[in-house]
């Protein structure tokens, strides 16, 4: 199959609705969070009238991501495919496995503080050596990177036409790198929680509340988040094919 | 023919020779001094050799298994200045050699005078497998004479030093001591002797670099009869393996070409597969893994490549292979414990869209915290056998609002329990309270909890399970009634606490059936727990909790006459909330309700942390601010006070304590200006306030 820029493009703009909202779908956690609809391309919300959320999506790309004009964007959303966070999971990944890098790490970290942002990834990373060996947290990346495309669209930064796609480009690496939306979505909640920096590290008094009982508060609301949506029969992760034909 | 004039022998084939000439020739011409002379008996000796060697490969059936030009390729900062130092001062590298050196006799530490004596006498300790790791040979051998002469000693360390770069497999503590025998690192790497320098930096890096390097130095499981050659080469493998993971780039097609040239008879040289399969794991290589060991007879010791063998079937979507890899793992286990496979297991099962059995897998109880992957797989698992049980939802009521509670469905499961009723109420299951709890709606929660207190008094079924969720949510509505005539008969103390957990809504402990036993291969009763949905400490927590709002309620309703009682009461509750104040931290709400008993015990320090939780969590705690400002008042830290009793004068808004607020804020403001602080703008600004709130207050 041809995924040159020019290929996307054209196929960007005969996508069928069911693979319209796949795409629309990668941004599902963070749409969850905001309680956005995922049957449209703008952000909609019972809650909210559009211009409030237009306006939150504004703050949104300005404070949260930096992004002003389409050129903002396009480079925040290389920046997420190709550099982010992803490659220092990765690498931390990478020395939780092997044994000659891990006993580097070791010697070289010892007296590490416990709460800096690289154990607290490295902490996780190395948890998940076997399951996220292959995607890493790219599942967060693309994730935010649906999200941020929604945002320029609902925000009039960029066309419905661009907005369709760099979706694709974000569906098509996700389709190489996960092999289901669970793993996607496993994916996206760890790396959300060593970017929010929930440390593995047990606090100083576990003598009353060993076993992580402290870790398993603090992830609670975030395990909660993920598992109203792979719980939920009607939640598009839980009806769409994963490995549709994009 | 030159070459043989300027070394001084005739044209010989033995190798010996050509080095003894060279060495003693050597002794004539230190490089440092004679550096042109040197350069050309180096010259004269290479050529002797290379014709030698030519002619060795033209005779040597033994096909050369590695290619050297890639071993030379590979060699970290070793190469070029190792492989030119180490053919010069020393007699044979061992892997080309003929010379078998069991034909010479033991050479005696003690009389080795000479650089021959000495380069004997290495080989013959190197080349013992057993003496070779002998720290206190190695220390005999150095105390030799030799070492005693000065008139030798840049020769002798040029010497050693081309010998340990050729003979490098040696354990840690001999390296650490030729390390600071020779002062490799300390001493040498920084000589002004290029050669010499070049090598000691070489070598200093090997040597920081073998901790890193595959852990057992030995191969294990290798047969005594293996031949010192054979077994040199495998070591090069080895080590050409460790350098290309640690210093370069290797694809998984050229790691696959190198394991191809393991001899059979090292096939059991785990720990070089275990580094291997470790490397290709985090290269992707999966494929790779698979071919690589699936050829050998791996024995079950090996845990660690036998799981990576499972894993890289599992990630190639062969889930029945690695499956029946896990289940044999698991098997494999059992002497020590159970259940360590029962993860992968039930992944497997999940991908294989056995649910049910993926999630009695996936549900088994584990120690591991944050592990996303179960979590993930587990809500699915759940899923998916929800909808296999609807098949029957009668007969499967409780198990469907049971995984559907789990998953967080609280209106699914509520709807099942509500159509099913007569079902939960015949197995005094009160699910159903639990659910209304989750969603809110705790006066139908309430009333739910009475009617299955009634059924539990009724068959006398265990009541404090019960009460601990009641209290959990639903404490404010506990009545007098309630309070004196059924909950305070039936509190526990803390040593007839329940430990382990139940299924949701039921004194089921959670735990597998005998039948599920079956399905998981468990024989054991002391392995049938299984997932707690909350640690074992939190469940504690929960009772604790209970007993601490047991306390606070009867001072709330009940009129006692005696101040010492309701003393009592909130003294017992407090010491209980202290005692479980990382609960509290996570259940900000619930503070709230501790804070005036703090306060009227006089006890500030618990008063603030109880508020100070509550504020950092909650969009509004007026009743947070306010009793943190009486604390801090009664502690005489009036500006702190103000702020408070300001914040709670605001967010409480017309209520009857926002003007109670300001009071005390003008009482603050009132304190800092007696202190002579500069507050009577505030002071005046919080009596404008007050004027204005009362009169709202009061019309309302």
């Amino acid at each position: 199959m041809d995924n040159s820029q020019a290929d996307l493009m054209l196929k960007s703009q005969s996508l069928t609705n069911k693979q319209k909202q796949w795409l629309i779908s990668l941004s599902g956690y963070l749409s969850m969070q905001n309680g956005y609809s995922l049957d449209c391309l703008l952000h909609k919300s019972k809650t909210y009238p559009l211009q409030a959320i237009v306006n939150g999506n504004i703050k949104v790309l300005k404070n949260g991501y930096d992004i002003h004009s389409k050129a903002d964007l396009v480079e925040t959303l290389d920046v997420f495919t190709n550099t982010a966070r992803s490659g220092q999971f990765m690498n931390c990944l990478v020395q939780s496995v092997r044994h000659d890098l891990y006993i580097e790490r070791f010697f070289l970290n010892q007296d590490e503080d416990k709460n800096n942002n690289e154990y607290v990834v490295r902490e996780w990373a190395e948890k998940h050596n076997i399951a996220l060996s292959s995607c890493g947290i790219k599942g967060f990346d693309i994730g935010r990177s649906a999200f941020l495309c929604r945002c320029a669209f609902t925000t009039g930064l960029i066309t419905e036409q661009e907005a369709w796609y760099y979706l694709l480009v974000l569906g098509k690496i996700a389709q190489q790198l996960f092999i289901d939306w669970q793993e996607f979505g496993m994916s996206h909640l760890v790396g959300r929680l060593t970017w929010v920096g929930i440390s593995l590290a047990e606090p100083a008094d576990t003598k009353r509340y060993p076993n992580g009982f402290d870790i398993k508060q603090k992830i609670q609301l975030d395990v909660e988040e993920l598992t109203s949506i792979l719980a939920d029969d009607e939640h598009p992760w839980c009806q769409l094919d994963w490995q549709i034909d994009l | 023919m030159y070459h043989w004039i300027l070394l001084g022998i005739e044209p010989t084939q033995d190798k010996r020779a050509i080095k003894l000439a060279y060495t003693q020739l050597l002794k004539q011409t230190p490089p440092a001094e004679f550096p042109e002379e040197f350069k050309a008996l180096r010259k004269a000796y290479d050529q002797a050799l290379k014709e030698v060697s030519f002619s060795d490969d033209a005779e040597n059936d033994t096909p050369v298994m590695l290619n050297d030009v890639l071993l030379k390729e590979h060699l970290p900062q070793l190469d070029t200045d190792i492989e030119n130092m180490q053919a010069e001062v020393f007699f044979e590298s061992s892997a080309s050699s003929n010379h078998n050196i069991d034909d010479d006799e033991p050479v005696e530490f003690s009389i080795i005078k000479t650089i021959p004596q000495l380069n004997l006498a290495l080989k013959q300790l190197y080349s013992d497998t057993v003496d070779r790791h002998n720290l206190e040979k190695w220390k005999m051998l150095f105390a030799a004479p030799i070492f005693w002469d000065v008139n030798q000693s840049n020769t002798l360390t040029e010497n050693l030093l081309g010998f340990f770069s050729n003979h490098y497999f040696l354990p840690e503590n001999i390296w650490i001591f030729l390390d600071n025998s020779l002062r490799i690192t300390d001493g040498l790497s920084t000589s002004s002797n290029d050669t010499t320098r070049q090598t000691a930096i070489a070598l200093s890096r090997y040597i920081k670099t073998l901790p890193k390097r595959i852990s057992d130095g030995l191969v294990k499981n290798i047969s005594d009869d293996v031949d010192f050659k054979a077994f040199h080469r495998h070591l090069e493998i080895r080590s050409y393996i460790e350098d290309k993971c640690l210093y370069d780039t290797f694809t998984a097609e050229a790691v696959e070409d190198i394991v191809q040239q393991i001899e059979p008879e090292f096939k059991a040289d785990f720990s070089l597969y275990d580094y291997i399969v470790k490397y290709l794991w985090t290269i992707n290589g999966y494929s790779s893994i698979r071919r690589i060991l699936t050829p050998l007879t791996i024995p079950y010791t090996e845990e660690s490549l036998l799981n990576y063998q499972a894993h890289a079937e599992y990630k190639l979507k062969n889930y029945e292979l690695a499956l029946n890899l896990y289940i044999q793992q698991e098997l494999n286990y059992r002497d020590f414990c159970t259940k360590v496979m029962f993860k992968n297991i039930g992944l497997c099962y999940l991908k294989l869209n056995n649910f049910e059995k993926a999630y009695l897998y996936l549900d088994a109880e584990t120690h591991v915290v944050a592990d996303m992957e179960i979590e993930v797989a587990l809500i699915t698992a759940r899923r998916g056998y929800i909808r296999e049980l609807r098949a029957d939802e009668t007969k499967n009521a409780i198990k469907i609002a049971t995984l559907l509670y789990e998953n967080g469905r609280y209106q699914d499961a509520l709807s099942i329990t509500e159509q099913y009723k007569h079902v939960f109420k015949e197995q005094a299951n009160y699910l159903q309270a639990l659910c209304l709890c989750k969603l809110h709606r705790l006066d139908e929660a309430y009333s739910e909890f009475l009617l299955f207190i009634e059924l539990y008094i009724e068959r006398q079924l265990w009541l404090w399970p019960l009460i601990v969720e009641l209290l959990r949510y639903c404490y404010d509505l506990v009545t007098y009634e309630l309070l004196v005539d059924t909950l305070q008969e039936h509190v526990v103390t803390f040593s007839n606490f329940y430990k382990t957990a139940f299924f949701s809504g039921s004194i089921e402990p959670r735990c597998y059936t005998e039948q599920e036993m079956a399905i998981l291969e468990l024989a054991n009763e002391q392995d049938s727990g299984r997932r707690s949905l909350e640690s074992q400490w939190h469940t504690e927590s929960m009772q604790i909790f209970a007993l601490a709002i047991l306390c606070i309620r009867a001072t709330e309703l009940v009129d006692y006459t005696e101040h010492s009682v309701v003393d009592n009461y909130q003294r017992d509750a407090l010491n209980y909330v202290k005692e479980i104040k990382q609960f509290m931290l996570y259940n900000p709400t619930d503070c709230l309700k501790f804070l005036e008993a703090a306060f009227d015990q006089q006890d500030y320090d618990t008063c603030i942390m109880l508020a100070d939780i509550s504020i950092k969590a909650l969009r509004t705690a007026p009743q947070a601010y306010y009793f943190k400002g009486c604390a801090l008042l009664e502690l005489n830290e009036y500006d702190q006070a103000l702020e408070s009793f300001k914040q709670a004068a605001y967010e409480y808004n017309t209520h009857p304590y926002a003007v109670h607020s300001l009071n005390s804020a003008i009482e603050c403001t009132a304190k800092l200006i007696e202190q002579g602080l500069s507050y009577q703008a505030t002071h005046n600004d919080l009596c404008l306030q007050l004027q204005n709130k009362k009169e709202i207050v009061d019309g309302q």
